[in-house]
């Protein structure tokens, strides 16, 4: 391989934090990869060739930060419901007015607000059906849409999509 | 008047009256271009019926809404969004037969959704479909 297709990694390019790898090592950009891990004022460096092994390694590890968001996103948005139960639990059993209800939805919106602005791709709900199955508890369309905040109107087409995306895959 | 009866099967209007054995408040949500409202989830033999429509007569929320006086929706389960500040309260009524049922009239923008359709009832050939605007 060229020299010119490769890049060099300097110690300064980590602001003199401590390398674990000889600095004077050209690793080609195409199929490498550099993990930094930072704890305290030490940062360690590891790097190495990508292949099939560390490949899969790399799927799981994005796919599990994805999915971490939306857990993230469930449990804040339950939360948020349940806030927005309990107040209404509160003016329906007149223990607040209605003034007060609606100063309150004004005064803190983001505390009970659920935006539902997420659009969906094939990956993201390929993910998402894979938390729904883990779940198992039968949720509808409306309910996968508040409890993620996602718009839920291109399933079909994105069900369509998967579908054939697992039969390339297979292939 | 048109009758709508099917999964996915929407209305969209200004005002609607909305029947269901049981009603339940669900969440404070906003959704682009509606905008904030009350979601509410309408559990076994459920109506929606258009009183009001839409000035202009298009649709805000899904390109396929029905939105013409008088429709209706009916269905064992529904979803439906009312652009309102306030939540709206219930009232009892009569309904089918001896069975009681929960009843609001919305005088707001109101979207309304079959999410389960009536058992019995033959699914839509093709199915029904929801194409949301601004999407």
């Amino acid at each position: 391989m060229e020299k010119e297709n490769k890049f060099l990694i300097k110690e300064s390019t980590f602001n003199g934090s401590n390398l674990s790898f000889d600095s004077d090592d050209y690793i080609s950009p195409s199929d490498s990869f550099v993990f930094a891990i930072q704890s305290k004022d030490e940062i360690n460096i590891v790097h190495g060739q990508v292949n099939d092994y560390t490949e899969n390694i790399f799927h799981i590890l994005q796919e599990n930060h994805e999915k971490e968001t939306f857990y993230i996103k469930a449990i804040k948005n339950l939360i948020k419901q349940k806030e927005y139960l309990n107040l209404l639990y509160q003016v329906s059993n007149e223990f607040i007015s209605e003034e007060e209800f609606n100063l309150e939805l004004d005064k803190n919106e983001e505390k009970y607000l659920i935006n539902i602005n997420e659009k969906l791709t094939s990956r993201k709900l390929k993910l998402l059906s894979n938390i729904i199955d883990n779940l198992e508890e039968p949720l509808s369309e409306d309910e996968v849409s508040e409890m993620f905040s996602v718009r839920t109107n291109r399933i079909e087409k994105l069900l369509y999509n998967l579908d054939k995306y697992d039969e390339s895959s297979s292939r | 008047m048109t009758k709508a009866v099917h999964d996915n099967s929407s209305i969209e209007c200004l005002a609607a009256e909305i029947i269901s054995r049981k009603i339940v408040p669900s969440s404070f949500v906003n959704i682009e271009p509606i905008g904030r409202c009350f979601s509410y989830k309408c559990y076994r033999n459920s109506e929606a019926t258009i009183i009001k429509e839409l000035q202009p007569k298009e649709p805000v929320h899904n390109e396929f809404s029905l939105l013409d006086i008088n429709t209706k929706l009916e269905c064992e389960d529904l979803f439906v969004l009312v652009n309102k500040k306030k939540p709206y309260k219930y009232s009892k009524i009569n309904h089918t037969g001896r069975h009681k049922a929960q009843t609001f009239k919305t005088k707001e923008y109101t979207f309304a959704k079959i999410s389960k359709q009536i058992h019995c009832i033959p699914n839509a050939i093709p199915p029904i479909k929801v194409k949301l605007i601004n999407e």
